[in-house]
């Protein structure tokens, strides 16, 4: 590993780190526009322009973006008059066309144009000519270009043609006409076009959902996963009021890279337009009627409690969701055995839906629920086909069945099934078909209002984190199910997510040496040690 | 100066139909080739072009030889003949194109077979359809005759050469840009380093791109001998090159010369002096790119080596004489125009500074010129040059710009002050060497940068 000289910081690096990267492993920021870590250089915004060393003693001007570490001993300026004077020179190329319309932009306060202006800008305008004005373009379903502000960095372009393979962007007309267009009658429309809007470094891509929402420093972020498909891309989700405003993607090398798509991106709509139930339910006289959680937790028990016999003759079930965090997962299985005394566990699965591959090689999954692997995991269950035949012989007569799901159907067979039972506890988060088959119903969370982990379908265990309190009189699902536990007299444990992935830890197999701070925010993967206790879910 | 090397052009004036390839070949044409592929090693064209001490005719004067010599030691390696000639003030390509195509093919097969190429490229400017038509049957002929395809000549060596149009944009003769173009892509030219032709070019494999009239000089040379071509010109300029001679001239036209002719003589003796014979105001000695002179500035000869010394370069010959009727505001402005409207738009500096520059121009010349446009106008040239993608953003962006304004301030400030165009005397019109110098700004390179 050479060891070159960064400003006077002598830092040894891997040969073949742009100057860019290796500058800011000394803590050293070289400033840029077209420069993307995920994408292929291109070296045409000139900002990143550094000295270096040429000859001995003879410094000139490099790309930071194109020049790479080569050899020991290399010099390079990252400060100097000639190098300020250049970055100075490039904002004031940028912005003598721009519009300056900051106050209405959606890029204000994550824009590089405005971080660079403010370190490297003039205060006056030496321009007194008149600005250019390309028009306004609707690019596809989800983007918007302004083209004012576009300073043709071509990011979005690569984007397309190298990430998501489908090349709809370029460039039309010449020099200063140039401008980011569609091909005619083939808009800007693939699976991870939202993509676009993020790396912009300006505003001039902009996605039609979040069109002057907001001011982005008024929101909240909270740093999580999507929970769209089983890949769990890590996510940063914009919060204000309760509400969701943007979901964007979170750097992870080992998952999504910088991207997601926009199935993940805009799914936020879904659960925010859905019918919740934000209040537990009996049903009386063959209706539901909203209860309180007294009488709903006392009707699972009533209505359990004859069923309940002992091990292995229990005529309870237990089916979990693929919605559910571990965690969660882990504490209804053992509702199950420990309170309920059964071992009828079953998990619920969706039929798939459609996956797709990138040419960069994203994945989104067929699997369009987020945990199935760690439910499988915690439950040592696959399906819940063992539950339906139990009801159809008659061993199971009551069930306590989780969802969490916005687009759970259920088949033919297990509809009818479950029509059999004596006493159906539902617990879930939005009315369905489920709900409509319940004698109670307990009113769940969602993924932005619980904590957690998830399991990828690599075995990555990444971290769900809570935006938001459930609606209404809704409660987290792994309080619900301790309350249950306690209505039957049992206690389950402790009921901080963190401390559940201890246990979890010592008896699930394959997720031993994990806890919340081994899973940080770039998750770890399962696998990685020997359980301390005896193995199984 | 020696009429008997003035060899393309005298064939292409004095032999008709030097264009059709039985009338090229009954006067020799094709024995150097056959020559060289029998009794030559690849090796020993390269050396015949290197010792000739030929310098690129495409503006840059890089040797050829050397350029040869950097080829990355892989297969397969490219050739792209380089004739997208758009500088303006240039025309020999096109004229040697017009006259004597088949003395470039001979110098593309010499080219090939030097540097072990099998496929060659001549990008013709677009505008030319007729020479590419004509290129065409001319590739024809020599398929025809045995001189490219497979087995040429029976000596196991294959060639194919193809026309390819050219996308009609300036900068589709830079050379990564017209690699670029060849390849079907828009033609931004490459970031250098890594894509230098001769490492990385054309379908990533190692590429020579060389210019028309270089082509035929290998040919020459090859012909005749590296010292017999070294026996015209000097050291540093060997051989003789094609110069266009045009603007107010009596006899524009091509010249072929030794470049130990002076630029006053090339404009007085061979030019026939100013037309009218008005006073002369200002010479481009290399085309537009090239930083202008003034009528001090006359004594210089064409070698490479003094025009360089003299701030401003040989360029493509292209020689453009200005009167004393020209506005120096409005000759520059009309480079602008070019340089705004050839940009290809890819980096900031120059797709931000040409249209920049070119609208303060404008306004000077319209009368709305403000003092402070003068600085502005250098500054700005400062923050372009030696910051762009590829060369254009000096020239033709800032070398005439700023050698325009530091040379001709006097007429700039009239401009200003007047608030009109202002054709100053001659005399007045231009700062001499000494006040250049005074002024602190390099007139080809910004001191400071
Ligand atoms: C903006 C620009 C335009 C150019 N246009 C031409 C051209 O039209 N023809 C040409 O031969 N060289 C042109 N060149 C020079 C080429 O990049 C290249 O140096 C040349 O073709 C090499 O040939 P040579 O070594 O034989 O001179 C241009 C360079 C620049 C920067
Ligand atoms: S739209 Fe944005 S990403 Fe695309 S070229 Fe313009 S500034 Fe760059
Ligand atoms: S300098 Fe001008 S012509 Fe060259 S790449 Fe940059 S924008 Fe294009």
């Amino acid at each position: 590993m050479p060891t070159i000289k960064i400003d006077e910081k002598e830092v040894t690096v891997d040969a073949g780190l742009t100057l860019i990267q290796a500058a800011a492993t000394a803590g050293i920021d070289i400033p840029h526009f077209c420069y993307h870590p995920g994408l292929p250089i291109d070296g045409n915004c000139r900002m990143c322009l550094v000295e270096m060393e040429i000859r001995p003693g003879v410094f000139g001007l490099v790309a930071g973006c194109v020049q790479t570490v080569t050899k020991d001993g290399m010099q390079i300026r990252t400060n100097t008059p000639t190098v300020l004077k250049n970055r100075e020179g490039v904002m004031e190329f940028f912005l003598i066309n721009h519009p300056l319309d900051c106050p209405w932009c959606d890029q204000a306060g994550e824009c590089r144009l405005q971080d660079y202006s403010f370190e490297h800008g003039r205060a006056d305008s030496r321009f007194v000519e008149t600005k250019r004005v390309p028009p306004k373009k609707d690019l596809g379903p989800h983007i918007l270009l302004y083209s004012t502000r576009c300073i043709l960095c071509t990011r979005c372009i690569r984007f397309c043609d190298e990430i998501a393979g489908t090349s709809e962007l370029g460039i039309v007309h010449m020099g200063s006409h140039s401008e980011i267009d569609t091909f005619p009658g083939q808009p800007l429309d693939n699976k991870l076009s939202g993509n676009v809007a993020d790396i912009c470094p300006v505003g001039a891509l902009v996605t039609k959902d979040f069109l002057y929402k907001p001011r982005i420093w008024h929101y909240t972020t909270v740093r999580t996963i999507c929970t769209g498909c089983s890949t769990g891309c890590n996510t940063m989700m914009e919060v204000m009021h309760q509400k969701i405003y943007r979901i964007r993607p979170r750097e992870n090398m080992e998952v999504n890279q910088y991207w997601m798509c926009d199935d993940g991106r805009f799914g936020y709509h879904a659960l925010q337009e859905a019918e919740r139930v934000k209040v537990p339910m009996k049903r009386v006289n063959g209706t539901l009627q909203a209860t309180t959680w007294k009488e709903a937790l006392q009707a699972v028990s009533d209505g359990f409690s004859r069923l309940i016999g002992e091990t292995g003759q229990s005529a309870v079930g237990v089916v979990g969701s693929a919605q559910w965090t571990n965690e969660e997962n882990f504490l209804l299985s053992k509702l199950a055995r420990e309170a309920f005394k059964t071992s009828h566990i079953g998990l619920y699965v969706k039929p798939p839906g459609e996956g797709w591959v990138s040419k960069s090689g994203f994945r989104i999954e067929a699997d369009k629920t987020p945990n199935a692997r760690g439910a499988r995991e915690m439950l040592g269950a696959a399906d819940m086909r063992g539950i339906v035949d139990g009801i159809n012989a008659g061993t199971i007569k009551g069930l306590y069945i989780v969802g969490g799901d916005l687009g759970l159907v259920l088949s033919a067979a297990e509809k009818e099934a479950l029509g059999k039972l004596e006493c159906l506890v539902v617990q879930d988060i939005v009315h369905s078909e489920l709900v409509d088959l319940a004698h109670v119903v307990l009113a769940g969370a969602s993924w932005a209002e619980k904590d957690g982990t998830m399991t990828n379908v690599n075995g990555r265990v990444q971290r769900l984190r809570r935006a938001f309190p459930p609606p209404g009189e809704a409660r987290t699902d792994g309080e619900i199910i301790r309350q249950v536990g306690k209505q039957c007299g049992v206690d389950l444990g402790p009921g901080a997510p963190a401390e559940i992935m201890n246990e979890i830890a010592r008896t699930v197999e394959g997720y031993a040496g994990l806890s919340y701070s081994v899973i940080g925010e770039q998750g770890a993967m399962t696998g990685i040690g020997q359980p301390s206790e005896a193995a199984g879910g | 100066m020696d009429a008997s090397r003035c060899i393309l052009t005298r064939e292409m004036e004095t032999i008709p139909n030097l264009t059709d390839i039985d009338i090229y070949i009954q006067h020799g044409g094709y024995q150097t080739v056959e020559k060289a592929l029998k009794m030559m090693k690849p090796e020993e064209v390269v050396k015949a072009v290197t010792d000739s001490g030929l310098k690129g005719r495409g503006g840059a004067g890089f040797p050829t030889g050397r350029k040869w010599s950097l080829l990355a030691n892989r297969f397969p390696r490219y050739l792209c003949c380089n004739a997208d000639e758009s500088e303006p003030a240039s025309f020999k390509d096109r004229k040697l194109l017009e006259g004597n195509p088949h003395r470039v093919i001979e110098g593309m097969i010499l080219t090939s077979y030097a540097n072990g190429i099998n496929l060659g490229y001549i990008y013709i400017r677009g505008e030319f359809f007729q020479i590419i038509e004509q290129m065409d049957r001319a590739f024809a002929q020599a398929y025809e005759r045995g001189y490219l395809g497979k087995n040429i000549l029976g000596t196991g060596f294959d060639l194919d050469l193809y026309t390819h149009p050219g996308a009609g944009a300036y900068i589709c003769g830079e050379e990564t840009g017209l690699i670029e173009s060849l390849e079907g892509n828009r033609p931004y030219p490459r970031l250098k380093p890594p894509y230098f032709p001769a490492a990385i070019g054309l379908w990533q494999a190692p590429t020579i791109v060389n210019n028309v009239e270089t082509m035929a000089d290998v040919a020459l040379v090859v012909e005749h001998g590296a010292d017999w071509f070294k026996g015209f010109g000097t050291e540093d300029s060997t051989g003789s090159r094609l110069f266009g001679l045009c603007g107010h001239v009596k006899k524009p036209g091509l010249y072929e010369l030794e470049s130990t002719i002076t630029l006053r003589s090339l404009i007085y003796d061979v030019g026939g002096g100013v037309r009218g014979d008005k006073k002369l105001k200002a010479v481009i000695p290399g085309g537009i790119s090239a930083p202008v002179l003034t009528p001090d500035e006359l004594d210089v000869t064409m070698e490479f080596g003094e025009m360089a010394k003299a701030g401003t370069m040989g360029g493509t010959g292209g020689v453009v004489v200005m009167d004393e009727t020209v506005c120096m505001v409005d000759a520059l402005l009309n480079i602008s125009m070019f340089a705004r409207h050839e940009s290809c738009g890819q980096c900031t500096p120059c797709r931000e500074g040409m249209p920049w520059i070119n609208d303060m121009l404008r306004r000077i010349e319209q009368g709305h010129g403000r003092q402070e446009d003068i600085d502005l106008l250098l500054d700005v040239c400062f923050n372009i040059e030696g910051r762009t993608v590829c060369v254009f953003g000096q020239a033709p962006g800032v070398w005439p710009t700023r050698s325009f304004i530091v040379k001709y301030l006097p007429e700039f400030q009239a401009h200003i002050e007047q608030h009109k165009c202002v054709v100053l005397p001659v005399e007045e019109s231009y700062l001499r060497k000494e006040n250049v110098e005074m002024l602190g700004v390099g007139v080809f390179r910004a001191k400071n940068s």
